[in-house]
């Protein structure tokens, strides 16, 4: 073979692109910050190691919900495992999230009387998608979800007691954990699956993944006594996976440099709900592998945060309440600027386009009504809900126009007496009142990046796909770090069964696997 | 941090004169230019029991012809106490590591006068054992504590030379702090039950992940929940505050 033809077949379209994402990690390195340094090391799947330092057949890097899933059913299929997590604790962002469990057809949907089916929450997911799922991804996701929950109640031991309703559902399906927190379910599935004789290695980071030469992935290079978010820590270790590699290492939400790659308008003013360690150099790193991403421009932002508290917080609780009974402010003119019963995706944008924070309010009538009280107390506390005696109080502690403030309230009062909103178009809800009643309450808002709906393509198999559109051999995946489940929008309640239905496929398929060596 | 060299059994009597009561004090002055024994206590008859056979020499290298550093705490004869350290790493005992040890960067680091020595060290991991000795002997954080109650490096540390990156396996401290729920009662607030550092929803964590030996300690809770009342003793503000 000559030099040119050589050249040629070097040049084949995963390599290409490969180099491609190559400039692009290098690119969101010099945006700077601090996943900049996260994504440091991170190298395209190089040289075997002269030694391994350990061997399993099944790696699995992330101790979420999707990971620990994975694991469990590996072990359960005669595969030895081992999770890796690089965080000093386990659980990701499943250890703080909310606890919601969506599935078709449960036990406390029975109780309830709610009618519900795989097809109708199919038709849910697709619609708030955009249609942009991959169908045979969101199917598998409806039809497998109630058998995932009985899953964790009935194998992992996890209760689910309360039924609740999110926006964008045609029925009430989120079923919740007894502690209203993904922790309930987390921290019984890290006991199983320590009790399964699975090792759990927290402050262990995967610098990049190692592959054969014929690009099978065989193993992954780590740094072990790694302390997030220092590149300097750490010894390199080497684990090899007879098997496969499973990546349930999350999202990207907390990657500036990446997310601002992905959607411009992200830069650092821009918090995040998720954990610090939600930065995108796992899913990167399998890029760099051979692994091909999709959607990944598709960033979720919540409207109903605000920037006067930590992470999620309890705005968002009281938000969500008043919306369709309070109006919602741009102090910078004291009016409205947009439908506050809008989705997610269309307040957030308004938001945004604004450039600064906005105010939601309501009145001694709405709140107390409407807002559970621990989260108007919790508020409070926190300062990031504020109580006002008069509106002109109100217009002042925010800076606003105080004249045009009060007409603007007026005239919202006046769309409430009608039940119809002549300048937006908010859904006004029958029981709703004019703002008049004193204490007013009121809470600044700014969106905060919430899920990355974008990531790793796979199958239905959990199997990743390369650039080459063949199946990258060796790596499976599952949970936020894929891509393609919920196209634009992910509905609330709805990554808690994405994680379990296909972490658990994963693990299953990976023990299948024939050994390489 | 490991101390491999540092928590060998006390059979060596040596050490028991050198305890803070001992009668002879060495003199205070100058002693970052000693490098001998000698230099400070004078003779070393002075620090030890009278039926001690006399000892010929400066250094800690005039002890080695009976005693043996114990790194995997075989108890070996006469091993050398890794409380001497206590006694010499003291605020005002700026002593070097290098005044009884021998260490070639990237190399061998060991006792003087042993006949093997104790493993490689990298030039920075003589750093590290400088910084967290010298932390160990003065701070206000966890080491200083656990110092002044005669606990050394390997009380809580594997027996090996330190490594960047090592940590404390949390059944090390509960050996002796007692179990997590008896901790969790102790720190039980009263306002708010349900924001127990020592139970939460994050579940059973590493105990390191709050309480720091060597820099200061400080409660994990507080990265999300900024407004929690939550204090953690040895934390920025050194011993003062405890954990409630």
């Amino acid at each position: 073979m000559n030099d040119d033809a050589q050249q040629k077949k070097g040049l084949t379209r995963r390599n290409f692109l490969k180099s491609a994402g190559g400039v692009a990690a290098v690119a969101g390195m010099a945006a700077g910050g601090l996943a900049a340094g996260v994504r440091e090391g991170s190298a395209a799947a190089g040289s075997m190691p002269k030694k391994w330092d350990g061997t399993y057949d099944v790696v699995i890097i992330g101790s979420g919900f999707a990971g620990l899933a994975a694991a469990m059913e590996a072990k359960n299929a005669g595969a030895s495992a081992v999770v890796i997590e690089k965080m000093a604790v386990h659980g990701g962002n499943s250890i703080i999230n909310g606890g919601d469990f969506c599935a078709p057809g449960t036990r406390l949907q029975k109780e309830a009387g709610v009618q519900d089916s795989p097809d109708l929450m199919y038709n849910d997911m697709m619609k708030a998608g955009l249609y942009l799922n991959h169908p045979e991804l969101a199917r598998t996701l409806a039809d497998q979800a109630k058998d995932a929950l009985e899953w964790c109640e009935n194998y992992v031991g996890a209760k689910f007691t309360r039924l609740n309703f999110h926006g964008g559902h045609s029925v009430k399906r989120a079923n919740q954990t007894v502690n209203a927190s993904g922790s309930e379910l987390v921290n019984k599935m890290l006991a199983k699956t320590r009790a399964l004789g699975v090792a759990v290695q927290t402050r262990t980071k995967m610098e990049r993944m190692i592959a054969d030469k014929d690009g099978r992935i065989v193993g992954i290079e780590v740094k072990t006594g790694y302390r997030f978010p220092d590149e300097k820590s750490g010894k390199t270790a080497y684990i090899k996976a007879r098997k496969a590699v499973i990546l349930t290492s999350g999202g990207f939400s907390n990657d500036v440099p990446l997310r601002r790659i992905e959607d411009p308008r992200l830069t650092e003013k821009f918090e995040s709900t998720n954990q610090p360690g939600a930065t995108g150099e796992a899913l990167l790193a399998a890029c760099l592998a051979g692994a091909m991403d999709v959607q990944m421009d598709w960033i979720q932002l919540g409207p109903w945060t605000s920037p006067d508290e930590k992470g999620f917080g309890n705005v968002p609780l009281f938000c969500e309440r008043l919306v369709g009974y309070g109006p919602m402010i741009d102090p910078a003119k004291g009016k409205r600027f947009f439908k506050e019963t809008g989705n997610r995706k269309e307040r957030a944008d308004a938001i945004i386009l604004l450039g600064h924070p906005v105010i939601i309010m309501g009145d001694s009538y709405a709140v107390p009504k409407q807002v559970f009280p621990r989260a108007l107390e919790k508020g409070l506390e926190s300062g990031a809900v504020k109580k006002f005696d008069s509106l002109e109080a109100l217009a002042k502690n925010y800076a606003m126009p105080v004249e045009a403030f009060k007409q603007e309230i007026a005239r919202w009062n006046s769309f409430v007496e009608k039940k119809k909103d002549s300048d937006f178009d908010c859904m006004i809800f029958p029981d709703a009142r004019p703002t008049v009643t004193p204490p007013f309450y009121a809470a600044r808002l700014w969106p905060k990046v919430h899920h990355t709906m974008g990531g790793l393509v796979i199958d239905t198999n959990a199997q990743v796909f390369g650039f080459d559109l063949k199946p990258l051999k060796g790596l499976y995946a599952a949970g936020e770090v894929t891509g393609g489940v919920h196209g634009a929008v992910r509905l609330g309640g709805v990554a808690m069964a994405d994680c379990v239905v296909f972490g658990r496929i994963a693990g299953k398929n990976a023990a299948k696997e024939t050994a390489w060596g | 941090m490991a101390g491999l060299f540092f928590n060998v059994v006390i059979v060596c009597v040596f050490l028991v004169s050198l305890s803070p009561a001992a009668s002879a004090a060495p003199q205070k002055t100058n002693l970052s230019k000693q490098q001998s024994c000698t230099g400070c206590h004078g003779e070393f008859s002075s620090v030890l029991p009278a039926k001690h056979p006399r000892v010929a020499g400066k250094d800690i290298s005039a002890c080695a012809s009976c005693h043996a550093p114990d790194p995997q705490n075989k108890a070996t004869a006469k091993p050398y106490s890794s409380k001497l350290h206590l006694s010499h790493v003291q605020p005002d005992a700026k002593l070097d590591c290098l005044a009884c040890h021998t260490w070639k960067p990237g190399k061998a680091f060991g006792v003087k006068g042993a006949k093997k020595p104790l493993g490689t060290l990298p030039a920075e991991g003589m750093d590290q054992i400088r910084q967290i000795f010298a932390s160990w002997a003065s701070s206000k954080y966890l080491d200083a504590h656990h110092g002044k109650k005669n606990v050394t490096c390997s009380g809580c540390h594997e027996r090996k030379l330190p490594e960047s990156g090592d940590t404390v396996a949390s059944d090390r401290c509960l050996a002796c702090h007692g179990d997590i729920e008896n901790l969790a009662k102790k720190t039980e607030p009263k306002d708010f039950p349900d924001r127990n550092p020592h139970k939460s929803h994050l579940g059973t964590i590493d105990c390191a992940v709050c309480h720091k030996a060597h820099q200061p300690s400080k409660a994990y809770c507080l990265d999300c929940h900024k407004n929690f009342n939550m204090k953690i003793r040895f934390s920025e503000g050194g011993a003062s505050g405890t954990a409630k």
